[in-house]
Order: structure tokens, then C-alpha cells, then sequence
């Protein structure tokens, strides 16, 4: 790996010299002990004509024709031994036997071609060395590859972090783990070594996934980011993308209080409307949109798939780019147990602050009686000094737990990892918790030598009780002058002109959601000769869900309620089951050839892949059924209620790629790849498309120029260019079907009718992506610092998109593909990594980013009206904006008197009322009439930079992490506090009425008292920039001691862990991130989970 | 090397295999779904899409509120009801005349109107190359050229001349010229005329060759072509028509007024065209089938609490939006003794509580927003089929809405009659008799009046005063400012205009 400088080091201190030229193979993650035959084959059949040459010199011919690789002491060759040798076509024992014949020396085949040159007589053992690997805290580090200098042979360490290796004499070791520097160490007789190793800065020798296939992080010419499976598992969060938060540069993760919330992921910005926004997850090969049946403790590395040459190889599903997970493996040795768990407690965090009843009273009254009907809304008589705190009665603190037992090892033929996860989550909503209970189970078998079968199989089962989420809504607007329950009796707030109480509607809905998912690979890897890999993979994913819900019956009653009246009841109680079947296989077929030719490295692959998705969802309900849970079945319900709907959905693909990689003396880098696609998704004439892509590598560092420079020991530039597509689409879109089952009654019965009345575009095609990437790598200051600065240009073309028509078509629009936009960005990466003195350790690493979107062209189409707040759209997408952008009346402060109003295009308003600006009219020009024409653009969700934070710092046997991530430029539509007014006794916010509108407070920010709902302006738009400390965690690992001994625990670390300790944002909802249906509704604030934080204490153990 | 070579031969071959079935692999069918082809090739399918027709009479803008604030809202028989601060569907601005182009109202009656139109059509297509027996084809397709006149009828009395489309269009013609054109008014007509007397010649009489209750039938053409005619002011031919009606001895008047709009008077001797309605439960679980909210926003609006209770039914609320309020006008049109004033309107009373037909208890204007509601489309939560989400449920109650009575063709008959000589006295007293109010001679003006009351609320009187030719001088008095010459059509909606590129001409002064 790595040439010059480790062996001129050695060189001069006079211990083996090793020749290296490694053969670059797929490296697969984990991978047990390399076991290749070490018989001849043809391969090192080699011909040798050399007259007078040096033995050193003919040594390395052979070197360089065979796969042999030489091992001896500088001392033991001298110069001035010559060779003279002509031979065609001969094994090269025998070319070693005639050179060898005329010195003083001997040699001895190891495995995997390792040739030990030795004097004569020399004894030359095999000595067995075993040791363990630990970390600077004196963690053990599993998976450590350990190896001979020089030659393939080697092992890696088990879950205690400990080896055994038998080694010839002068062999030197070398140790090497993802994230760890590499250590070399001569073995020198010894039969026992320790080894600790430091966290690498070199994060150049990380092994990345680049989909089908692995590759160093050195030879990459992309941008790919890699996140570790223990850095994942370390958070106290349930889904894998939510931990990755600030740690990787360029992607966006929003994610919700939610327990089993998936959060949403950009990678890039955003480059579609229509399409479908997410990445495509890769888990073990299986593609998946929802990621949230795997244990986080079962992931290995997480590699995100940033550029479009990286992420070509998916073509037509890679255009918001690719997120791939790869799980753990068992490794030969003794079997290891491992249990890690950890138990916590959450609860909600930046509610709103609501009046009390007193402020309320007096609010409102303003309001009725200044600006309104002038009747008081509170009355003394309503108010009774309840003072509600409705986020008390509808919100809890959740216990939540984690526990996960696996038990990994194997033998030569088999190895394996069994797994075992329950993890419980209550949510911060009564009656909202989760549970899952995973099992994976991943096995390799050797088969022959060339041979192997390797089985990945995960099982999840979930069940959970959602959250209501209007419920946080109508908490906000509940008044504070009823009492949410009194006795078994409930608060009747929809009498008083209020929203319906919120605990009863928690109450009165009853919802089990039960998941069961399979998901797996079956791989079957063939190796006719060493550089070449053919697999074959079945990679399946079973999801079978069912829901059910129970809407129990009550009216506005004094059964129900305290005092009867309002609007808040149900007449019919209701059952609903769901059961959607899902299924999706997935065939991979690849051939990949790698070899070394000199110093030219290649690697090829090629391959093709099939893919079949079905789905089957039935729903059904039916009324009246009993509220005893025991009946709660579909014919309980009165006779003619029920009803079933069944629907379906199937599509295919077939895919072709390719891919070479070639490097060039390590310093010229190239990776071309090309996949084509074809999908049931569109039309047989536009069904099929390719996705071509090249990157471009070079390192500086290697060039002979850069070898006297101690500035930097790695710098590396990059340059790529790519086209990926998106067809995230509903499956018909491009065929014109039939909208079924539209009642109309005949003879007084219902009869179904059909019709065909959707505009359809029959070459509907892909919407494409075309990434520009240029990137530069750097390890500098003796490697403490190492960085990453990527610039990227994204353009996505025949975008989806609405385009309206004449609805003299009988239909007002239609999808096609008419749309651009640009994603254009900057990520820069640092990690700066030292130790101080013998116990201190620490490294800190940020990332920031800067994406700017905007929508360049919508060919044809119009602006497209989305995101809906009191039933009028918020958002415009149009040219020269970013996509989903807020599009608003300008809050233009507040009228103080009745001057500025006759001056205003507002004449019928009152001092206090809002002011907004006349921006244009009908003619282009300020109107004096305030409407849609002054309607502006006003900022977007889509944040113009993220950024994280995170550091290690360790002390002895103390640890201690952080990680943060905070966005800026977002602006958030405050949609909970502009629904508020819908009902005209609605409470209000703290903060708005201690600041509002009067004559003796002259506000310029919020308005008079109001009871109706305000129009949607900038007044509600706000600033949605947040800073988080996402994770703080404090651990501790106890030292090899006697109780340790006697427990047979071979490592034991303690920790409390904070998640969200705290959250900077001046936006005053309940969290700066907001999940969206989509990215036209993007960063609305309406029924959102309020953030939660979580304190949990946890153990490692090892035994 | 050898090895080699068959390794990548083998590995080549799988390929090919996969490659060589790539084309089946690739072409799924859509699963659960119906596309055209197999439509065609299904016999039932025809039938189904006629159905589908028919469905689009769901759609608030071809029979619902949005139809009525048009056709009643805009003329003197009501005002735009609700709290103040409601603007009622922008309905205030038609009330008032105050209305732009971009009036929501105009586009989604526009829209609204133009699916069912297309909807005949697309089922017109397939009923063109269907092969079952020639009886029910030509019944079929005179069901749907009913519904189709009958949705022009509409366009063409709001807005004058429309795009005419009798043909499905296929999807390159999205921008051809002639779809976004305006044909001229009686191009219009003819499409209209066509239509219905295909189905005048075409459909079976009510009850005979194998109809069905609520299918478009002779009748139906005949009383809708009089209707037609009376607007194209052809009297011999409206008279000739309506009396075809009242000869085919399949109709009559229903004893009781009021119950004409209930669920008791469903279909009954009187009916000749209603939009059917049943409980409401789409195949999907959901309820928006049926005329949503029809009721319901018409229905009364409460401005403190009530309570009810009946049959041991408890719904404590009120019943709706207050939407579409009738008009003191009305109110005061009616003579003494005339039984359609209590069954058209629901009055409520300053001081005591009203107690509607069912017992449902309304009480004082203390606690209501309006003075009056519109009792036609009133459905009883209590003695009425229960709406979809059960009897609390006021968005999808089942309530037919009447399109055409008998009544109706008796005053086109006795209208007709006063300009062809015939017999105009009878027809008309046979409605006022029903009515509870004696004889009064049969002149065009109190024939035009005797329609306002017994058509009242159910989407007749804008349009019959600017047939009349009188929209200006009644309207006026009424205190709105119409202006002759422009408010006899409403404007073409704006955003229709805006995607024709220019191509759709807007109406006079607007």
C-alpha cells in the first residue's frame, strides 16, 4: 500500500527489506482470513532471460512477472551475487532453484506466494503470535486486519480484539482497521503482541462501498462519505440516517420527534417536484425507500453516494443520490458475545408558551370588544382558575429501551453473525409508543476454495401506536379555561367556539400498526482464478404491514363531556383494517476482473440486474362496531357497512452496467462507468435510457515532486461528471385508465361507473440529473488534519411537473416532463486529530456546506401553487426560485394611527392591524388594493448551508463525544400559529399577547388583539435557522481487573448519552425541522411532533 | 486462458438469456386498473361509462351550491347568507355583482361542466364502436347526449358561446386552435337541440323498455328540449313538446309540496330528471361521492348552542353553513295561502323556536346567524336515510336534487301557450290549485311569476329573468347594480383565458 516512505524506513534501520506491489482485489468489509492455495498454476509460469544482472534486480523481474513477492534481509543479498539465467516457460520454484543454486541461499514458499529467502542452514520457523488490539482507551477493536508485511496472508481480530497468526521469522506485522492509523511491527522472536492503535487521520485507507463493489478511499474519484456502523449505534435514535446528522457534508437530514419517524434525507438540495426526493437505499444489496426495520448495532458503515459518477452505477434511481448500508459479518475464531443496551428517557422540548387564562380572557376580550361584536367571548362565570396547560394533559415522558445481544465467530468453512435487537420507545404523546424486535443472521460458507455462499437475512417485527398529530395543533388553540378531563368526564372546549379538546381525541382513537419484514441476500461468489469475481445475488424484501383503527362513538353529550354542546362528536363508531403486502426481488448479476499489471491497476465490472416489486393493499372498514376490543371485527359493524378496497400495484426493471476503475502508478486515477436502464414505468418508446459517468483522479502526493515536502502527506485532486435519472413515479402514469367505482343510483341502488378522464403523457420519461463534481483531498500538519473541499453543480432536466390545461379537456392538468433546476454547491470537511501527553486523545471534525437551489426553467409549464395553510397555497415554484419557495404577502409592520391608514392601500383597517406592502396590481403597478398582486417571494425551506460539528476526546479510560449540526438560510411558515383563529375562542401565544398592538404599547412587530385568522403573509414566515447538540455522550471502560477476570467479560464500557441536549433557534414553534409530504409543501409547521430529548445510560459488554 | 474464456462465455450467455426476455419482463399491466383497451373490448364497460356520466352530476358545479349561487344567489330570490366576515364561496362578489373574471365560481362551473361534457363524450366514443344489441347502444347514447345538451344547455346560458367539443380530442391536439376558440351561441344550440332530440327519438318512455329510476328517458328529453326551446324562444315547439309530456299520462303533481323535496317525494309522480342519491359510501370507504355538502351549506347556521334530540337521536349543533339565504323578496312574493312559501323557505322566528317537519327544534334568531334558510335542501339527520359518517354527518347527506318536475313542464306548456293560442289557463292553474291558491289569468307576467315561486331555490330564477328579458329592471329594484347589455352572461373565467393564450374572447364589458 503504502511504497516509498515505510520502506526507506526500514531500509535504514536495517530490518526486512519487502517488495510490495499489491494485487488490488474486491476487498470485501470483514473479511475472514485469506486462505488461497499456494500451488503453481499458470500464472506463474514465467520466462527469464538475464545475463550478468544483479540478484536483487532479477528478484524483482520475477516480482513483476509472477504473483510471487520475496521476503528477506538486506544483509543476507549482497550485491555483488550475479545471475545468469535463460529459461521459457517454467514454474518459478525452478527459476529459484537454478538462481539459487550458485549462492549461499535457500528460500521456502509460504502461503499466498510469500517466498522467505534465508542463508543456507538458516532456521526458518513458523512462529505463532498471538496478541490483542485495543484503542487508545484500551477498548478492544474488532475486525482489525492483521497481516504479514508483504503478502496476503494475515487474519483479523475477534469481537475481544485479540488474534493468533502463525508468522515466519523477521516477518513484521501490520495492523489495519477502518479509522486507524496502520501499524507496523517486526515481530523479532516475540510470541505475544499487544498492540494499541490511534484513530487514523488517514482516512484515505478506508475502505468505501461504491456499490457493487468496494474500493479504497484513496483510489476514489468521487465523492463518497462513510460513516461508521459504532458511530451510529452510539446515538440513542432508531433510524441509522437520523445518527448520520452533521456528520456528512452536503446532506440534510430532518428528522421528527417521532418514534419509528423516518427522517427525510437530501443529499445535494432538492431536484424535483414531482419525483420523489429521497435517496435510494442500498441495504445489503436491496434497494428500499424506508430504512427503519434495521438495528442500528447491525451496520458495519454507512456510505453515502454524494456525485453523480459515484452514484451512476444505480442509474435510474441514483438522482437524490444513494445511501448504502452495509451489516455486519462473522469472523473466523472464537465465538464473541456482545450485549449492548441502553435505557433512557425523553420528553419534549421547545413548546410554545400559551396564555393563561387570565391573559387569554383579556386577549380576546380586546379583541371582541375593540375591534369586534364588543360582547365579552370570556366571562367571569367561564373563567373557574383551571389555568390548562393542554401540553400537560396530551404529553408524557417516554421510557425508552435498547437491547441488543449478538453472538459472532466462525471457522475456516463457515462464519457467521447472529443478532438480536428490542428496542421499546414511548413517544411524548400519551398513548404514542413503538416497539421492534429484530433478528439478523449473516452467514458465509466456503464451499470450495473458490466458492463461497453468503446468506444476509434480517427479520424485523414492529408494532406501534401512532401519534395523533392534530392533537399538537388543537393543544396550541385549546383554552385554558376548561379542564382537559374532570372524572371520567371530558372538557367540552367546541362548545365555547374552540377546538375540539385534544385529549379526547387522543382518547377516543385507538391505532396498532403491526410490520413484519424480511429483507435479505442470497450471494453465491465464484473465483475460477484469483482476479476474477463472479456473483450472483437474489436479494429479497418482504413487508407485510397491518394497521388497525379504532374510532370509538361518543356525542357532545354529558355522557362524554362535563357540559354538552359543540361540534365535537362522532355518530358512528368505526373500524379500519389495512393489510398492504409488499414484496420487491432483486437479481444482481456481476463479473469483476481485477489485476495488477506493473503499475498499471484494473479493475473491471460488469453486470446486470432485474427487479420485480409487488404490492397488495387492502383496506376495509366498517361502522358501528362495538367499543369492546374483543369484537372488533368488520362484521361486529351494522349490516351494510362494511367495505373492502383492494388495490395493487407491480413494476420492473432490468439494468445493465458497467464499470472500470484504473490507476495508474497510484497517482492517475480514472473510474468510467455506464449503466443502462429500462423500466415498466413508462412506455415501450421511452422506457429505456443510459447513464454514463466518469471521474477523474490525481494524486499529487505520490508525484516523485511532492516526495521532499512534509506539508502533505496526502493531496489529491478530483474531477467528475455523471447522468443519473429519477423515476420515482407512480407506475401508470403514462397510460390513460380508468377511475372506477363512481356511484350513481339507479332504481335505488348503487351501480359503479367508470371513467376515462385523466390526461395522460404517453412519453413520459426520466427526469435526469447531470452532476458536475470537482474535489480536493488533503492530510496535512504531520496528519492531524485531514480535509475535504468539494464544488458541485447539479442540473436536473425533463423534470415531472404539472402543466395545466383548458379544462375544456375535462381535466385542469397533467404530468409531463417540462421542468430544470439547478443545485449548485460548495462542502468543505476538516477533521483535525492529535493526542497531548500519554492519556489525552482527542479529535474534532466539521463539515459546512452551501447549496443554492432554484428552479431554471419550466419549459411550458406554470408556476406550480402548493403548501396549504387555511385552505390557500403558500408556496410558488417558479423560475429563478428555489423549489417550494414561500410566496406572501410582505408584513410591512404595524399601523399606529389613522393617518398612516388613509395614506395606506389598507383604509378600512385599524390602528394595530398589519400593514402590508402594495407591491403591484392588475396593470404591474401598486393598486391601492391589497390582494394576490402583492404577493412576493419570501425564502424557501431548502436551507443555504448545514453544517456539523463533532469531536472525541479521551482521557485514560474516560471517553467523551459530541456531535452537532445546525442549518442556515431556511425559512419556516409558521402554519400552527397561523391556523389559530379558526375557531374564535382559539388560545394564543404567550408572547403575542404580552406583545401586542395597543395604544399605549405601540408595537411594530405583533398586532392588536384578533380572533380571526390573519392572512397568510410574512408575519408567520420565520427565520428557521437552528444549531443542535445532537448527541453528548460520556463513557467509561473498565480496565482488565479481577471482577472483569472472574465475569469473563473481556471488555466492559459504561456510558450516559444525551440526545438534543439543547437546540439554538430563534424560531419560536415547536422545532425548526419539519417533515413534508413533499419539497413543494416543504417546511410548513402544521401537526408537526415537537422536537424530543432524550437522556439514556447504556453498557457495552464483551464477553 | 481456456478457462477463462468459458467462464466469460458463460457469463455472456446468462446475459443474453436475460436480454432476450427483456421485453415481456418490462411490460406489466396495471394492476387493478381498466385502460381503454380492455374497455373496449368489455360490453359492460359502455354501460359503466354512461354511469360514469351520470356521476358528474356530484360536482358542486353543475347541480351544487356553486350552481345555485349563479342561478338563485345572483337574482332576487336569495342573499348570500352566512356570518358576515363569510365570504360564501365568493359567492358575496355574484350577489352583488361585484364579480371579476377571476371569480373561482365562473372557472369551476366552467370545469365542472366541461367534465361531464367530456366524460359523454369518452363514453359516446366507446358506445360508437360497441357491438351488443342495437336498443340498448342507442338508449346509452341517449343518456349520455342528454347529459351532454343538458351541461351545454347550462354553458351556454351563463356564458353564451363555449368551445364546442362533441369529440374526444386525442392528446396532440392539447393545443389545437379549435378547442380553445368560443363556437358561437347557436352553434351551441344546435349541439343542444341535437342532442336532446336524439334522445327525445331514441329513449324509452318512464318505465317502459327496461328503464331504470333516475335514467334519462323520453320525458326528460322532451320537458328539457321545451325548456330549450322556450329559451330560443320557439314556442310551438316548447308547447308541442311539453304537452307530449303532460299526454304520456306518465306524469303528474304530487299532492304535498313540501314533500316534493324530501326524501318521501323522491322520484315521485312529478319527478321527471333528479340527480340520485343514496348513502353515500364510496367503494373505497371515503364519502365524497355524493353532492357534497349540498345541504350543508345551505343548511342553518347557529351563532350560540343548540341542542335536539329526537326519536332519541341526540344532535346537539346546527346543520350547516347558512349559505344562500332566501331573499325577504321572496319571502313577500308569496299570496296568502300559498303552501310553497312554508315549504320553500325555513323562517325564524325573533322570539320563539322553529320546529322543522322531523322535530328538529331551530331555536330563536338569538341563537341563528339568518333570518331564513332554504328548507328544499333540508335532509333530516333523524328521519331521513342517514348520511354517509351516520346521522351527525352534515358534508354527504343523500338528497336528490330536482333538475326538472312536472310542475316546470306544465308552466313551459302554459308559457308556450299564451304566444301559440293554446290553452295556457290550465296548466297554470293546475300548479297554483297544488299550491293552494286560486285561479289568476294566464298572462305572460304571471306565468313568469308563478315560475319564481314554484321554482324557487332550486337554480331557475337569474337565468329566467335574463331569458325574460327583464334581468336589468327586476334586479335593479332589487337595489343590484346589473348593467344591460353586459350582465345578461357572466364572464368567461380568467384562467381559462390565460391558458387559451388569448384565443378565448371574453364576454362584453368585462
Amino acid at each position: 500500500m503504502k511504497k516509498t516512505e515505510p520502506l526507506q524506513a526500514l531500509r535504514r534501520q536495517g530490518f526486512t527489506k519487502v517488495l510490495l506491489l499489491m494485487k488490488l482485489t474486491i476487498v470485501l468489509i470483514l473479511v475472514a482470513t485469506l486462505q488461497v492455495s499456494a500451488k503453481v498454476d499458470a500464472q506463474n509460469m514465467i520466462s527469464l532471460n538475464l545475463k550478468n544482472s544483479g540478484l536483487k534486480a532479477a528478484l524483482q523481474q520475477i516480482e513483476k512477472k509472477s504473483s510471487y513477492r520475496f521476503l528477506y534481509n538486506d544483509e543476507v543479498i549482497s550485491s555483488n551475487q550475479k545471475v545468469d539465467i535463460n529459461v521459457s516457460n517454467v514454474p518459478v520454484t525452478e527459476v529459484l532453484d537454478k538462481i539459487l543454486a550458485v549462492t549461499e541461499l535457500s528460500y521456502r514458499l509460504l502461503n499466498n506466494n510469500l517466498v522467505v529467502i534465508t542463508k543456507k542452514n538458516a532456521v526458518v520457523n513458523d512462529t505463532r503470535v498471538t496478541g490483542k488490539v485495543t484503542n487508545s482507551t484500551g477498548e478492544a477493536i474488532p475486525a482489525v486486519s492483521v497481516k504479514i508485511k508483504g503478502s496476503a496472508a494475515g487474519t483479523s481480530t475477534a469481537s475481544d480484539g485479540t488474534y493468533s497468526l502463525s508468522v515466519p521469522d523477521g516477518a513484521t506485522l501490520v495492523f489495519s482497521s477502518v479509522g486507524y492509523e496502520d501499524i507496523e511491527v517486526a515481530v523479532n522472536g516475540r510470541t505475544s503482541i499487544d498492540v494499541v492503535m490511534t484513530s487514523s487521520v488517514r482516512l484515505i485507507d478506508q475502505v468505501v462501498v461504491v456499490g457493487y463493489g468496494t474500493q479504497r478511499k484513496r483510489d476514489l474519484t468521487g465523492s463518497i462519505a462513510s460513516v461508521k456502523g459504532a458511530e451510529i449505534a452510539k446515538q440513542p435514535v432508531q433510524t441509522a440516517t437520523q445518527a448520520i446528522q452533521g456528520k456528512v457534508a452536503g446532506v440534510q437530514i430532518i428528522s421528527s420527534g417521532e418514534p419509528n419517524s423516518l427522517p427525510t434525507v437530501r443529499v445535494r438540495g432538492v431536484g424535483t417536484m414531482l419525483g420523489g426526493a429521497n435517496p435510494l437505499y442500498v441495504v445489503d444489496g436491496v434497494f428500499t425507500d424506508d430504512i427503519r426495520n434495521i438495528n442500528s448495532n447491525d451496520i458495519v458503515t454507512l456510505d453515502v453516494l454524494k456525485d453523480a459518477s459515484s452514484t451512476a452505477i444505480y442509474g435510474m434511481r441514483a438522482a437524490n443520490g444513494v445511501i448504502i448500508i452495509t451489516t455486519k459479518k462473522g469472523r473466523t475464531g472464537k465465538t464473541v458475545f456482545n450485549y449492548d443496551a441502553n435505557i433512557g428517557i425523553r420528553e419534549a422540548t421547545n413548546l410554545v408558551n400559551m396564555a393563561g387564562e387570565r391573559q387569554y380572557a383579556g386577549y380576546l376580550n380586546e379583541a371582541s370588544i375593540y375591534y369586534g361584536s364588543g360582547d365579552s367571548l370570556v366571562t367571569s362565570s367561564m373563567m373557574k382558575g383551571y389555568n390548562t396547560d393542554w401540553y400537560e394533559a396530551i404529553l408524557q415522558r417516554g421510557f425508552q429501551q435498547n437491547h441488543n445481544l449478538s453472538m459472532s465467530g466462525g471457522s475456516e468453512k463457515i462464519t457467521y453473525f447472529l443478532g438480536a435487537n428490542y428496542l421499546t420507545d414511548e413517544g411524548i404523546q400519551v398513548n404514542n409508543r413503538f416497539k421492534r424486535f429484530t433478528v439478523r443472521s449473516n452467514n458465509e460458507y466456503r464451499l470450495t476454495n473458490k466458492l463461497k455462499l453468503i446468506t444476509l437475512l434480517s427479520y424485523s417485527n414492529s408494532q406501534a401506536q401512532g401519534a395523533l398529530f392534530d392533537a399538537f395543533n388543537n393543544a396550541y388553540r385549546a383554552a385554558p379555561t376548561v379542564l382537559p378531563k374532570a372524572g371520567n368526564k371530558y372538557g367540552n372546549t367546541s362548545a365555547a367556539g374552540n377546538v375540539g379538546n385534544p385529549l379526547l381525541s387522543i382518547d377516543k382513537r385507538d391505532n396498532l400498526v403491526k410490520g413484519n419484514r424480511l429483507q435479505g441476500s442470497f450471494a453465491l461468489e465464484f473465483k475460477p482464478i484469483s482476479a476474477l469475481t463472479l456473483r450472483s445475488a437474489m436479494n429479497i424484501d418482504l413487508d407485510y404491514t397491518k394497521s388497525r383503527t379504532y374510532e370509538y362513538r361518543f356525542l357532545s353529550d354529558t355522557n362524554t363531556f362535563v357540559a354538552a354542546g359543540g361540534n365535537q362528536q362522532r355518530g358512528n363508531s368505526k373500524l379500519s383494517l389495512d393489510k398492504n403486502d409488499a414484496t420487491r426481488w432483486i437479481w444482481d448479476n456481476t463479473a469483476t476482473y481485477s489485476k495488477v499489471f506493473g503499475r498499471h491497476n484494473l479493475t473491471l465490472l460488469g453486470g446486470m440486474t432485474a427487479e420485480e416489486y409487488n404490492y397488495n393493499g387492502v383496506a376495509s372498514s366498517a361502522l358501528d362496531v362495538p367499543a369492546n376490543e374483543d369484537q372488533w371485527y368488520l362484521n361486529a359493524g351494522s349490516a351494510g357497512s362494511q367495505i373492502v378496497s383492494n388495490t395493487g400495484d407491480k413494476y420492473t426493471r432490468v439494468s445493465y452496467l458497467g464499470r472500470l476503475n484504473y490507476a495508474f502508478n497510484n497517482r492517475y486515477l480514472l473510474t468510467a462507468s455506464i449503466r443502462r436502464d429500462g423500466t415498466s414505468k413508462f412506455g415501450s418508446n421511452s422506457r429505456w435510457d443510459n447513464f454514463p459517468s466518469v471521474g477523474l483522479g490525481w494524486n499529487i502526493s505520490q508525484e516523485s515532486f511532492m516526495t521532499n515536502q512534509k506539508i502533505f502527506s496526502n493531496l489529491k485532486l478530483r474531477a467528475s461528471w455523471g447522468l443519473v435519472g429519477n423515476e420515482n413515479i407512480p407506475s401508470s402514469l403514462f397510460r390513460s385508465l380508468a377511475t372506477i367505482n363512481l356511484p350513481y343510483y339507479f332504481d335505488g341502488t348503487r351501480y359503479l361507473g367508470i371513467r376515462f378522464e385523466n390526461i395522460n403523457d404517453a412519453n413520459l420519461r426520466w427526469e435526469k440529473t447531470e452532476e458536475l463534481d470537482f474535489g480536493l483531498d488533503f492530510t496535512t500538519l504531520g496528519g492531524r488534519l485531514t480535509g475535504e473541499i468539494d464544488y458541485y453543480s447539479k442540473k436536473s432536466k425533463d423534470a415531472l411537473i404539472f402543466v395545466q390545461v383548458d379544462r375544456v379537456f375535462g381535466d385542469d392538468q397533467y404530468v409531463t416532463n417540462a421542468a430544470s433546476y439547478q443545485n449548485k454547491g460548495v462542502e468543505l470537511g476538516l477533521t483535525w486529530t492529535d493526542r497531548i501527553g500519554k492519556d489525552w486523545t482527542y479529535s474534532i471534525g466539521g463539515n459546512i456546506s452551501y447549496n443554492k437551489n432554484k428552479v431554471i426553467n419550466l419549459n411550458g409549464g406554470q408556476a406550480l401553487f402548493e403548501g396549504s395553510v387555511n385552505g390557500n397555497f403558500i408556496t410558488k415554484s417558479d423560475n429563478g426560485q428555489p423549489i417550494g419557495s414561500f410566496y406572501l404577502l410582505q408584513f410591512d409592520g404595524i399601523f399606529q394611527n389613522t393617518a398612516e391608514i388613509a395614506a395606506s392601500a389598507q383604509t378600512t383597517a385599524r390602528p394595530g392591524d398589519i400593514r402590508y406592502r402594495d407591491i403591484s396590481g392588475p396593470a404591474g403597478t401598486p393598486d391601492g388594493i391589497i390582494n394576490d398582486f402583492d404577493r412576493a417571494y419570501s425564502g424557501s425551506y431548502i436551507p443555504k448551508f448545514t453544517y456539523g460539528v463533532n469531536g472525541n476526546v479521551g482521557y485514560k479510560n474516560f471517553d467523551l463525544s459530541f456531535g452537532g449540526y445546525g442549518t442556515s438560510g431556511s425559512k419556516i411558515y409558521n402554519g400552527k400559529k397561523a391556523t389559530r383563529g379558526t375557531d374564535f375562542r382559539d388560545n394564543i401565544e404567550t408572547d403575542v399577547a404580552n406583545g401586542r398592538w395597543t395604544p399605549n404599547n405601540p408595537s411594530n412587530r405583533i398586532p392588536r388583539a384578533n380572533t380571526a385568522i390573519l392572512p397568510a403573509s410574512t408575519y408567520f414566515l420565520e427565520n428557521g435557522n437552528f444549531f443542535r447538540l445532537n448527541n453528548l455522550t460520556v463513557g467509561y471502560t473498565f480496565g482488565k481487573n479481577r471482577i472483569m477476570s472472574m465475569a469473563k467479560f473481556s471488555s466492559l464500557r459504561m456510558y450516559v448519552t444525551a440526545q438534543n441536549l439543547f437546540t439554538i433557534t430563534p424560531y419560536s414553534g415547536y422545532t425548526p425541522e419539519i417533515t413534508s409530504s413533499g419539497p413543494l409543501n416543504a417546511g410548513i409547521e402544521s401537526n408537526t411532533y415537537p422536537t424530543t430529548r432524550t437522556f439514556a445510560f447504556g453498557v457495552n459488554l464483551a464477553f | 486462458m481456456k478457462r477463462k474464456i468459458i467462464y466469460l462465455a458463460l457469463v455472456a450467455a446468462s446475459f443474453t438469456a436475460l436480454a432476450g426476455c427483456k421485453k415481456s419482463f418490462l411490460d406489466v399491466a396495471p394492476q387493478g386498473d381498466l385502460t381503454e383497451e380492455q374497455a373496449l373490448a368489455d360490453p359492460n364497460a359502455a354501460n359503466q361509462l354512461v354511469a360514469g356520466v351520470y356521476n358528474r352530476l356530484y360536482l358542486q358545479g353543475t347541480v351544487g351550491l356553486r350552481y345555485l349561487i349563479l342561478t338563485d344567489m345572483a337574482s332576487d330570490n336569495t342573499d348570500k347568507g352566512s356570518t358576515p366576515s363569510d365570504g360564501g364561496f365568493q359567492g358575496g362578489e355574484i350577489d352583488n355583482f361585484t364579480f371579476t373574471p377571476n371569480n373561482e365560481n365562473f372557472n369551476l362551473i366552467w370545469g365542472d361542466h366541461y367534465k361531464g361534457i367530456v366524460a359523454a363524450n369518452k363514453a359516446l366514443s366507446i358506445l360508437d364502436q360497441a357491438t351488443f344489441d342495437e336498443t340498448t347502444r342507442k338508449r346509452l347514447i341517449g343518456e349520455a347526449r342528454f347529459l351532454r345538451g343538458y351541461f351545454y344547455f347550462n354553458l351556454v346560458r351563463f356564458f353564451g358561446g363555449v368551445p364546442k367539443l362533441t369529440r374526444v380530442p386525442n392528446a396532440t391536439e392539447l393545443n389545437n386552435p379549435e378547442f380553445k376558440t368560443r363556437a358561437t351561441k347557436d352553434e351551441i344550440y344546435t349541439v343542444i337541440k341535437e342532442d336532446l332530440q336524439y334522445g327525445v327519438d331514441n329513449l324509452p318512455l318512464k318505465g317502459e323498455g327496461g328503464t331504470q329510476v333516475g335514467r334519462a328517458n323520453k320525458g326528460a328529453a322532451q320537458a328539457m328540449l321545451a325548456k330549450v326551446y322556450l329559451y330560443l324562444k320557439d314556442y310551438q315547439k316548447a308547447y308541442d313538446l311539453s304537452l307530449a309530456v303532460m299526454n304520456s299520462g306518465k306524469y303528474d303533481l304530487a299532492g304535498n309540496y313540501a314533500n316534493v323535496f324530501r326524501e318521501v317525494g323522491v322520484n315521485n309522480i312529478e319527478s321527471i330528471f333528479e340527480v340520485q342519491t343514496g348513502p353515500n359510501r364510496t367503494a373505497t370507504g371515503g364519502c365524497d361521492g355524493i353532492n357534497p355538502n349540498y345541504s350543508n351549506w345551505q343548511g342553518p347556521r347557529a351563532k350560540g348552542a343548540w341542542t335536539n334530540t329526537v326519536d332519541g337521536k341526540q344532535y346537539d349543533g346546527d346543520l350547516g353553513f347558512g349559505l344562500n339565504s332566501p331573499s325577504a323578496d321572496l319571502a313577500a312574493a308569496y299570496g296568502a295561502g300559498d303552501v310553497r312559501r312554508a315549504g320553500s323557505i325555513i323562517f325564524i322566528d325573533p322570539v320563539n323556536p322553529v320546529t322543522l317537519w322531523d322535530g328538529f327544534i331551530i331555536p330563536n334568531q338569538s341563537l341563528v346567524e339568518n333570518p331564513r334558510y332554504n328548507y328544499k335542501s333540508y335532509h333530516s339527520p333523524f328521519k331521513e336515510t342517514a348520511a354517509c359518517n351516520g346521522y351527525l354527518d352534515k358534508d354527504n347527506k343523500p338528497k336528490n336534487i330536482r333538475i326538472m318536475r312536472f310542475a316546470e313542464v306544465l308552466l313551459i306548456n302554459a308559457e308556450a301557450a299564451t304566444h301559440t293560442g293554446g290553452d295556457a289557463l290550465t296548466p297554470l292553474t293546475r300548479v297554483r290549485t297544488r299550491a293552494g291558491v286560486g285561479a289568476i289569468a294566464a298572462t305572460e307576467a304571471n306565468i313568469w311569476n308563478e315560475r319564481r315561486l314554484e321554482l324557487a331555490l332550486e337554480g331557475d330564477r337569474f337565468l329566467d329573468l335574463v331569458r325574460q328579458g327583464r334581468a336589468g329592471t327586476v334586479l335593479r329594484a332589487h337595489g343590484k347594480p346589473f348593467v344591460d347589455g353586459k350582465h345578461e352572461l357572466f364572464p368567461i373565467p380568467q384562467q381559462q383565458r390565460d391558458l387559451s393564450g388569448g384565443l378565448l374572447t371574453q364576454n362584453p364589458f368585462y
